[in-house]
């Protein structure tokens, strides 16, 4: 196909034009700590991170790193003990319409219909029901589901729900788009279309992303950056940038191969970090050797 | 199928004790005293008893009484009480008011309609705050959680002095047996309402109480439901201690005055008429619920 | 949503459907007077049936309780007087709930009755045994008397307390000797119990229980003419119900009341004697004994406090206003 080399230079021109734009998010310093028997224990240290607008941005870390801490100390879900967060350089306080939120279970209301869903967020904004109604079927029609505008959550498959979770956070038109594992509970043929439906969406309006997940190669199909966390305290370890366009990528490239080994890499180092930590745990199941020589 | 059998079950064995003289049947009803000074016919003397007199009057050559094996009269066959309920169906067009089975039943219908009718207009809203915002909990629970624990029929007479001598003191007595439980259980209710979706609602922007009247309420609104259910069978049995205060009226009079004249049929007709009515309302919300719910395939 | 407002709605609908059962007048009050099952009591329900008061030109209503729910009523302040016993006209004003007691109905006439188990023949079988009756209430005052008059003392019998209605049940008790109730109570404690007869009742003692009509004291100070006219009402009664004419037609009326056939009822008034107002007159004289009202109530005057009804002795003067009744 191409050459490596031009699509290495397109990348870092569009990093550089990324770079250039105002930081729509900015993570100063955020302290997250909850309380630990009479002490305190420090989930987020000193995490500082810039988002720019219509920046798709990956979050990784070893399970219990505290991603979903970060994600949702921004959404206001949570209160940070220090440090600020400003969107579009003003400080925010709880939740508000200007961040949006697709959470990994399913949050549809499940007395509304799939069009009451999306609509949700509109009426809370005090739009007028008709209009409402309008722009939400626009949303609908985005995510691909306007046929199924009147059934009810309970009769959508996984993935829809989760189209409809994100034509829903869609459609209060917010400056950043949150997401906390939105695909994990998918089979994997269902999460591979709702990867691509997703970048579809993104490269079509004005959002930014800020998507969490485990799945290594998820966020290097996904992501322009990739900001990687360490575990107790959760710290920013790296910001990576990940050598491909948007679009459709290939995970076989030598250049996402070589992303993929370093992001591993980090995974990797942090996870054996974390083993020398833990106390050996006895086993309470002794299982019994079985006395054929394989063993 | 089963539903069916588990009332065919207890209606046969009330058949078989009632009908079957060598089951139970401790007494024996006397046909003629004979010549026992103290037996009268009609008259329920233990088996014993009866044994003994049978063999003194024939002993002293004088007519032994006869009788029948019987049942206390605490225990009147299925036959007898189908009979009662007869004539409850079509009651004599002069007979009062007070003894028409239909009319006190509509009279303690009307008193409970009300009594949870009131107690649902503030105990519902109440639990919902209460569960929705602390504060509001804080504030009101501890209180609750005491006057719960007080005897409702205690303020009887209280209620006759403030409210006067008719509906309105069965009415009071009902609410505060209903009230104080329903704040709670609702409270509770509101409690469980599944978190992540009073976030994604606050990530969509609602707030307080639109939080609370676009989220809060529909989410709970089937568990509610249920809980008003239960509630209104809780309502049901305040009724029986409510009705004896101020004037005698509805269902629990007719019962007693009916206890008291030994008129156990129409006693039992009675039960079982509040049965079926209380059953049959409970099966009819229960469907209606399904029908207005339909999201919650766990209602039932 | 939607059908939720549907919903409540209907629930606003059946609301106004049920709308408007107690309301109450303000003009012209009629007397109000509470009364309950007692054959002395029910027998108003002729006067009432027949429109009796209305002919004699007075205003009233009855509202029919329960025995200890109209007494509640009448301490409320919620209806102007009350049918009760004179012994319980003292409990009710030792409590704050002042009454005076204005007119007789009737004594009770062997309604009131200590029942023996079979083999117990007479009340002096019961010393050193157990007795089941309402402590503090009539059948106790009667037990009393009876045991006085046997030459006993109140500590030879063990009282146990139960409910007047489950007397029947608990004279199938082994431990229990003896139980007191009224009728019907009394009748089925019988039925139920072969041998079981009646040791003593309110027939050996005429005149130990009064059943009047205690009126309140401002309502009596307000509108006596209307209390006198209630008598001659009730005089009427007495004569329709004595009359063997029309007994008949006044029992059909009075059993209706009661929700029971008047062949059974019949038993139940026997036990009952009415007094006329020239009767009545004679009881209301002050004097000792039963056979005034003023001798029976200091008697149960004696033994409300005895009993630890009550803890002061109370002026039954105060209690009794002869001005209608005594005429
Ligand atoms: N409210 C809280 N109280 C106590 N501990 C908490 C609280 N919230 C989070 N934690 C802890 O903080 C750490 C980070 O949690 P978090 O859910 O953010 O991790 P994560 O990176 O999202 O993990 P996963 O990959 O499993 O989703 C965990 O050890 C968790 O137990
Ligand atoms: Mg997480």
């Amino acid at each position: 196909m191409s050459d490596p080399s031009a699509i290495e230079h397109q990348v870092a021109a569009r990093l550089d034009r990324l770079n250039a734009r105002e930081a729509i998010l900015d993570v100063r310093g955020l302290v997250k700590t909850v309380p630990h028997g009479t002490s305190e224990r420090t989930i987020l240290n000193n995490v500082h991170l810039k988002v720019r607008r219509r920046e798709f941005l990956c979050v990784v870390g070893p399970s219990g790193c505290g991603k979903s801490t970060l994600i949702r100390t921004i959404a206001g879900l949570e209160e940070a003990q220090g440090g600020d967060i400003l969107v579009d350089g003003k400080p925010v306080h709880g939740p508000g319409p200007d961040r949006a939120m697709v959470f990994q279970g399913y949050t549809l209301f499940p007395w509304l219909t799939v069009l009451g869903n999306v609509m949700f967020g509109l009426q809370m904004a005090n739009k007028p029901k008709d209009e409402a109604a309008r722009e939400a079927r626009q949303w609908l029609d985005l995510v691909g589901l306007e046929p199924y505008a009147d059934a009810y959550p309970h009769h959508l498959s996984g993935g829809m729900k989760q189209r409809v979770a994100i034509a829903r956070a869609l459609a209060i038109q917010p400056r950043i788009l949150l997401m906390d594992e939105p695909f994990s509970a998918l089979d994997a043929r269902t999460r591979a279309r709702m990867q691509a439906y997703l970048i579809d969406i993104w490269r079509k309006i004005d959002v930014t992303i800020v998507f969490i997940t485990h799945d290594l190669d998820e966020a290097l199909l996904l992501a322009d950056r990739v900001l990687v966390l360490k575990t107790n305290p959760g710290e920013v370890v790296e910001l990576m940038d990940v050598p491909a366009l948007p679009g459709a990528r290939d995970l076989d490239s030598p250049a996402l191969k070589a992303a993929l080994i370093r992001l591993e890499g980090f995974i990797h180092a942090q996870e054996q970090a974390q083993a020398a930590e833990d106390e050996p745990v006895t086993p309470i199941v002794r299982l019994a050797p079985i006395k054929d020589g394989i063993d | 199928m089963l539903g069916v059998l588990s009332f065919i079950l207890p209606l046969t064995l009330w058949s078989a004790i009632s009908y079957a003289p060598f089951l139970w049947h401790p007494l024996v009803e006397i046909t003629d005293p004979g010549d026992v000074s103290y037996f009268s016919a009609g008259m329920r003397a233990p088996a014993d008893a009866f044994a003994e007199e049978v063999e003194a009057m024939t002993a002293a050559g004088q007519a032994p009484p006869r009788g029948v094996p019987a049942n206390p009269v605490y225990l009147p066959a299925p036959h007898e009480v189908a009979i009662a309920l007869w004539h409850a169906a079509t009651p004599a067009a002069d007979a009062r008011e007070e003894f028409r089975l239909s009319s006190s039943l509509w009279h303690s219908i009307q008193i409970i309609f009300w009594a949870f009718l009131i107690s649902s207009a503030v105990g519902v809203p109440l639990g919902i705050l209460c569960g929705s915002f602390s504060a509001v909990g804080r504030l009101t629970e501890p209180f609750i959680e005491f006057f719960r624990y007080l005897p409702a029929p205690a303020f009887g007479a209280l209620a006759v002095a403030v409210l006067g001598i008719y509906d309105a003191p069965k009415i009071a007595i009902v609410v505060i047996g209903t009230f104080f439980q329903q704040v709670l259980i609702i409270a509770t209710t509101t409690r469980r309402v599944e978190y992540a979706l009073l976030e994604a609602a606050q990530t969509l922007g609602a707030r307080n109480l639109k939080l609370v009247r676009r989220v809060v309420v529909p989410a709970i609104l089937p568990d509610l439901y249920n809980d008003q259910r239960i509630l209104l069978g809780w309502a049901w049995t305040y009724l029986i201690v409510a009705e004896l205060v101020g004037t005698s009226s509805g269902i629990t009079f007719f019962i007693t005055q009916q206890a008291r004249y030994q008129h156990f049929e129409n006693v039992y007709a009675a039960i079982l008429v509040l049965g079926i009515v209380g059953f049959g309302s409970d099966l009819l919300l229960a469907w209606l619920g399904r029908w207005l719910f339909p999201w919650k395939r766990t209602s039932a | 949503m939607r059908s939720f407002r549907k919903f409540i709605g209907a629930a606003a609908l059946a609301l106004a459907a049920f709308a408007a059962p107690a309301s109450s007048t303000l003009a012209a009050e009629p007397l109000k007077v509470g009364y309950s099952d007692w054959p002395g009591w029910v027998a108003w329900q002729v006067a009432i049936d027949k429109g009796w008061f209305k002919e004699a030109g007075v205003d009233v209503q009855f509202e029919w309780f329960d025995y200890s729910a109209s007494m509640e009523a009448f301490g409320a302040g919620k209806i102007d007087a009350v049918t009760v016993t004179n012994g319980d006209t003292l409990v009710m004003g030792s409590s704050g709930s002042k009454g005076v007691m204005v007119m007789l109905t009737d004594y009770s006439n062997g309604n009131d009755m200590i029942i023996g188990k079979s083999g117990v023949k007479k009340l002096a079988d019961l010393k050193g045994k157990k007795i089941g009756l309402e402590s503090g209430l009539v059948e106790h005052l009667l037990l009393l008397n009876g045991l006085k008059k046997a030459n006993m003392k109140d500590t030879d019998v063990e009282i146990v307390n139960v409910k007047t209605n489950d007397t029947p049940q608990v004279l199938g008790d082994a431990a229990i000797s003896a139980v007191g109730a009224w009728q019907p109570v009394a009748g089925q404690a019988m039925k139920g119990s072969p041998g079981a007869r009646p040791l003593y009742t309110s027939a050996d003692q005429p005149g130990l229980i009064y059943d009047v009509v205690t009126v309140s004291p401002t309502s009596f100070a307000s509108r006596k003419d209307d209390w006198a006219k209630m008598l001659k009402v009730w005089d009427r009664v007495v004569a329709y119900i004595d009359d063997p004419k029309t007994q008949p037609d006044a029992v059909k009326i009075m059993a209706a009341r009661s929700g029971v056939p008047p062949e059974e009822y019949v038993r139940y008034l026997k036990g009952t004697k009415l007094l006329s107002a020239v009767e009545g007159a004679k009881v209301f004289k002050d004097a000792e004994g039963f056979g005034s009202l003023y001798g029976s109530s200091r008697y149960a005057d004696d033994f409300n406090v005895k009993a630890g009804v009550y803890k002061d002795a109370q002026d039954v003067k105060a209690y009794i206003d002869p001005s209608i009744a005594a005429k």
